[in-house]
C-alpha cells in the first residue's frame, strides 16, 4: 500500500464536513475528494502520522466512540482500500 | 432604448458596422455580422435588451462572419471570432444565429473567472434559485424552458454564475436553447412562448431558441441565493422520482459540471462547498412535464 502514497504524503488539505461525508481539497494539486467521514478521518491521521495504525485506531475510537464489539479492523481495512483506490487512480492519471 | 425600437434593417446596418451593442445581464456585448439571419435572430429573440451607447466599453467584441471570400459565395460558411481569435471550426451559413448563441456562451464561459461558472440552468421563484446541473441530453433545457414558460424567472439556461463574495446566483438571461424533440414539446405545451427559426443538422441536431420572458430580461441585475440543486434526468415513460442526493456526491458531480472550478482552486472549493451546504440537493427523474411543474411549484410554495 505504501508504494502509491507519495502524493498523499505531500497533501496540504482543507476539510469540510457535509452531512456525514467529508470533502477534502488538496491545495498542492487542486484535487477534490469526497469520502465518508470515517475514511476521511483515517486519511487525515495518515497525513499526520504516516501510517501509524495504532495511533489511527486510537483516534478513531476517540472520535467515533467505537467499542470492543465494533469490527474496527474491518472499518479500517475498507477505508484504507477506498483511499488506496482513490489515490492510486489519481496517481496513475496525474503523477 | 431597446433592440425592439430598431427595425430589422437598422439592426442589420448596425451589425455590419460593429455598432450593435447591448446589455445582457451583467455583460455588454458588441456584435459584428454581415448576415441577415443574425439580425433576424436578434430582432426576434433579443427585443427586450437595452442598447448601450457606441462609446460604452464592451466586455466582449464578437464577430460572426465569413471565414474567407470563397466561402462567402460557394457553400457559404460562417465563423465566430472574439478579439480576432476563432476557437471553432466554420459552420454552414444557415447556422449563423445558433453560432452567435454558442459564441456568446463561450465568451462568458472562458473569461468570467471572477465567478464560479457551472454548466447548469438556473431559475428563480420567490427569491430563491433552483440550479439544474446536468450533461447534455438529460432534459435540462426542456425542464428549465418549461419552468420559465410556467412563470419561474430565467437567470440562465446554460450558465450558472456564482459570485464568490456573496454566493448569490448572477442572472445572465438569454434565449433558451432547445434541441430536437424538446422544440416541439415546448411549442405544443406553451404555444404563447416565441420560438425562433430552426437550425438543422448542427452538431447538436436541430436547434431553436425560445425568447426569454421580458420580466427575466428586465430583472437581469437581481441576484438570488441558491436554495435547491437538482440533477434532472429525462427518462421516457418513467415515473416522476424526486430523491435527496448526498451532499458529497452533489459536490463531485457539480465539479464535473463546472467550467472553471480547477482554475479557481481554493476559492472554488470554498464557494461550492458553502453553496451546497446551504442548499437542498436532489436527483430528479421525470417524463411528464406537468408533474414536474407541479412538484417544483409545491417545493417553492412550501418554503415561503
Amino acid at each position: 500500500m505504501t508504494a502509491c502514497w507519495g502524493c498523499v504524503d505531500s497533501m496540504d488539505v482543507i476539510r469540510v464536513d457535509m452531512d456525514g461525508q467529508t470533502a477534502i481539497f488538496d491545495q498542492n494539486t487542486g484535487n477534490t475528494y469526497v469520502f465518508d467521514i470515517l475514511t476521511a478521518e483515517i486519511l487525515l491521521k495518515l497525513l499526520e502520522n504516516r501510517l501509524d495504525e495504532g495511533r489511527i485506531k486510537q483516534h478513531l475510537i476517540d472520535v467515533f466512540q467505537f467499542d470492543a464489539t465494533d469490527s474496527l479492523d474491518d472499518h479500517i481495512a475498507t477505508a484504507l482500500a477506498d483511499l488506496e483506490q482513490s489515490f492510486l487512480v489519481h496517481r496513475l492519471s496525474t503523477c | 432604448m431597446l433592440i425592439s425600437d430598431l427595425s430589422l434593417d437598422e439592426i442589420f446596418q448596425r451589425l455590419k458596422r460593429s455598432e450593435l451593442r447591448f446589455q445582457a445581464g451583467i455583460y455588454t456585448i458588441c456584435v459584428y455580422s454581415p448576415y441577415k439571419v443574425v439580425a433576424e435572430g436578434l430582432k426576434n429573440l433579443y427585443q427586450d435588451y437595452h442598447l448601450v451607447d457606441l462609446d460604452t466599453f464592451c466586455d466582449f467584441y464578437l464577430a460572426v462572419k465569413s471565414p474567407g471570400l470563397v466561402r462567402r459565395w460557394f457553400r457559404p460558411q460562417v465563423v465566430f471570432s472574439h478579439d480576432g481569435f476563432s476557437p471553432f471550426k466554420p459552420l454552414p451559413a444557415d447556422h449563423a444565429f445558433a453560432l452567435f448563441e454558442w459564441a456568446f456562451n463561450w465568451c462568458v464561459g472562458n473569461h468570467a473567472h471572477n465567478f464560479l461558472l457551472l454548466h447548469a440552468a438556473v431559475v428563480e421563484k420567490n427569491g430563491k434559485a433552483l440550479v439544474l446541473p446536468a450533461p447534455p441530453g438529460s432534459g435540462k433545457s426542456t425542464l428549465s424552458a418549461s419552468l420559465v414558460a410556467h412563470g419561474w424567472r430565467l437567470l440562465s439556461d446554460e450558465l450558472t454564475i456564482i459570485d464568490p463574495d456573496t454566493l448569490l446566483a448572477v442572472p445572465f438571461p438569454r434565449p433558451v436553447s432547445l434541441k430536437n424533440y424538446s422544440i416541439d414539446v415546448i411549442s405544443v405545451r406553451f404555444p404563447d412562448m416565441y420560438i425562433g427559426r430552426k437550425s438543422y443538422d448542427t452538431t447538436k441536431g436541430t436547434v431553436a431558441h425560445m425568447r426569454a420572458p421580458t420580466d427575466s430580461v428586465f430583472r437581469g441585475s437581481e441576484r438570488v441565493p441558491i436554495r435547491w440543486i437538482v440533477f434532472p434526468k429525462y427518462e421516457a415513460g418513467s415515473e416522476t422520482k424526486f430523491e435527496t442526493k448526498e451532499k458529497g456526491q452533489t459536490l463531485i458531480e457539480t465539479i464535473e459540471n463546472s467550467f472553471n472550478y480547477d482554475l479557481l482552486g481554493r476559492v472554488g472549493f470554498d464557494v461550492l462547498t458553502q453553496v451546497i451546504q446551504d442548499a437542498n440537493c436532489y436527483r430528479f427523474q421525470y417524463s411528464n412535464i406537468d408533474e414536474a411543474l407541479q412538484l417544483f411549484d409545491s417545493i417553492a410554495e412550501g418554503e415561503q
